[in-house]
């Protein structure tokens, strides 16, 4: 517990917070920006090829 | 370091029910797949196929890194060995070979071999890991491999022995064996172009035997896929109203 409690943080607003929370909703952001780049890329490579 | 392997294996496999991170990165890989075999429906490359072959070749990258990382979580013992059985998986094969067209953008241009580029067909396979029915299908053919082995054995010899047939029997009909197992396939699979026909009354009546019995053969593999995939969807049921 005591462990747990030091990887985590307290922001400004005095919320409890934890690293590995932040890290998964980054992960889950760069998810999703390459995911749209890639579905862009694939209309744009089919509009210009056709 | 044990918990960062484990959560990415996590990740790399098919997410679980309020896994985010592990749901956000099978939309990528699905979306990566797709998008990367669209510059193989057109005729000619342009810039933004070149990206897309940047970005995708990295993602599969990394993944097929990731991937035998974490072999040891995925084959189910923490052993080297964990990793060489992981390499010599069908799927890990087919992600190794999806990544080689990457080689193609560093090649002079004189050198580039077209053939590569043909592996990003390899790419679809990695779609199966993503749609629980594929893993069914997967499965299935798993299971009665052997009896497809011996479908595949019977329908081989049977297109041998017709084209040797007709071979002898129609000599100013085809200019090479090859001519004859072609026709010979045509025939057997009803698909019949008519590019090559027989002319003679006994060839003739050898082109309607195998036709008869190549729809027979044919349909066999149909025919066990079916009864083991049913057999497969009934056992999950009976599983799940347990």
């Amino acid at each position: 517990m005591g462990d747990d409690f030091n990887k985590g943080f307290i922001d400004d607003s005095g919320v409890y917070g934890n690293g590995k929370e932040r890290q998964t909703k980054i992960f889950v952001a760069v998810c999703r920006i390459l995911t749209v780049i890639l579905a862009v890329l694939g209309v744009l490579a089919l509009i210009k090829g056709n | 370091m044990f918990e960062i392997k484990k959560r990415l294996y996590e990740v790399l496999e098919v997410s679980g029910v309020g896994d985010k991170a592990s749901r956000a990165y099978d939309v990528l890989m699905t979306m990566a797949v797709i998008v990367g075999l669209i510059p193989m429906t057109l005729k000619a490359d342009n810039i933004f196929t070149h990206w897309i072959e940047i970005v995708t070749s990295v993602i599969f990258i990394l993944d097929y890194i990731a991937r035998v990382w974490t072999a040891d979580f995925k084959m189910g013992y923490q052993n080297y060995r964990a990793y060489i059985a992981y390499v010599l998986t069908p799927l890990a094969i087919f992600d190794l070979l999806s990544i080689l067209p990457v080689a193609y953008l560093f090649l002079p241009v004189t050198n580039r071999i077209t053939l590569l580029r043909l592996f990003r067909f390899f790419r679809v396979f990695k779609l199966v890991r993503y749609s629980k029915t594929m893993v069914i299908i997967a499965n299935v053919v798993r299971k009665v491999k052997k009896q497809l082995f011996a479908v595949l054995i019977l329908i081989v010899i049977y297109i041998f022995v017709s084209a040797m047939l007709v071979f002898q029997l129609e000599p100013n009909l085809f200019n090479t064996f090859f001519d004859a197992l072609y026709w010979a396939t045509i025939s057997i699979t009803t698909i019949g172009y008519g590019d090559i026909s027989p002319v003679t009354p006994i060839g003739r009546m050898i082109t309607m035997v195998s036709a008869l019995v190549g729809m027979a053969v044919i349909a066999l593999p149909t025919g066990i896929i079916t009864a083991a995939y049913m057999n497969e969807i009934t056992k999950k049921k009976s599983k799940y109203e347990l």
